[in-house]
């Protein structure tokens, strides 16, 4: 083989590659360009608020509660663990940890 | 609309003219995306690195010059500075889209089996030389997909790749000349 033939071989592999984006990976790009952030930042808004309540509230009632010191801190153990789960499941709602996080930093450098 | 009235609404704040942009390059950046990347998960992540990017810079561009070398120098600086970095996950990576392009290329091949043998000889070359651009390094195969097959001058590519143009003729004279050891041994 020459150095023509392999130039000319060279074109064609280029014009062989036919592979497209799919139509999922360019929406998903576009959303994450633009994303609807009102309904986004509101739904996250009130997930943090709902947390940040139910914390609260919870301590409040254990701390006022005529139990134990150590049934105090096993109930507030176990109640922090709860909703650091429930927490966890609304703002991640279905997504995954990485898109959320890319998502979240947007949102922070937006 | 053209090309230079969407990015200037962009400029102007009109995000959702993005849209129109990956409508107009996806193509064609998602090819090279995948030329550079080698296997479909990193060339989907590539694409989607390439135009946040874009968004966020693109008030930096200089409406005079073409925007396609400019997208596509974003593409290869993402690409140096993040995916090269994984040599390591890159190396495996290759290992399988070899196999699966292989395979690909060998379907191609089995499908074209009742052409004459003369067209099923230069499948078998291109398939064979396919191999050995992937084969080649980085500093060598950047400049010859850009070249070959997204068809850039070598001014283009000197300026995509940040290097000299003198540097650029002698990678792809040298890219040439690996490709051609590597077609004779083939044969």
């Amino acid at each position: 083989m020459n150095e023509k033939q392999l130039e000319k071989l060279l074109y064609q592999l280029g014009d062989d590659e036919t592979r497209k984006p799919s139509p999922k990976l360019v929406e998903k790009t576009k959303y994450r360009i633009a994303p609807n952030w009102g309904w986004s930042m509101t739904l996250l808004t009130l997930s943090i608020l709902m947390i940040i309540l139910g914390v609260i509230l919870t301590h409040l009632y254990i701390f006022l509660a005529p139990i134990g010191y150590v049934t105090k801190l096993m109930i507030m153990g176990s109640t922090w663990s709860f909703t650091t789960l429930l927490g966890a499941g609304i703002i991640f709602n279905g997504e995954s940890v990485k898109t959320k996080l890319a998502f979240l930093y947007e949102v922070i450098e937006y | 609309m053209d090309e230079k009235e969407i990015i200037a609404n962009i400029q102007a704040g009109q995000l959702d003219y993005m849209n129109d942009l990956i409508d107009l390059y996806k193509d064609s950046l998602y090819k090279f995306c995948y030329h550079l990347t080698r296997n479909k998960h990193d060339a989907d992540d590539l694409f989607q690195d390439t135009w946040l990017k874009v968004t966020r810079y693109i008030s930096h561009y200089d409406l005079t010059k073409k925007f396609k070398t400019w997208l596509l120098t974003i593409t290869a600086n993402l690409y140096k500075d993040r995916y090269r970095k994984a040599k390591r996950r890159l190396a495996k990576t290759c290992y399988s889209y070899d196999t699966e392009t292989q395979e690909e290329q060998m379907e191609n091949i089995k499908s074209k089996s009742n052409l004459p043998d003369i067209c099923l000889e230069e499948e078998e070359e291109k398939a064979q030389l396919h191999k050995a651009v992937n084969k080649l390094n980085d500093k060598l195969r950047v400049p010859i997909i850009l070249f070959y097959f997204k068809e850039m001058d070598q001014n283009q590519i000197a300026e995509i790749l940040d290097i000299p143009v003198g540097t650029v003729k002698s990678r792809l004279n040298a890219a040439r000349k690996k490709l051609l050891q590597e077609m004779e041994g083939v044969k």
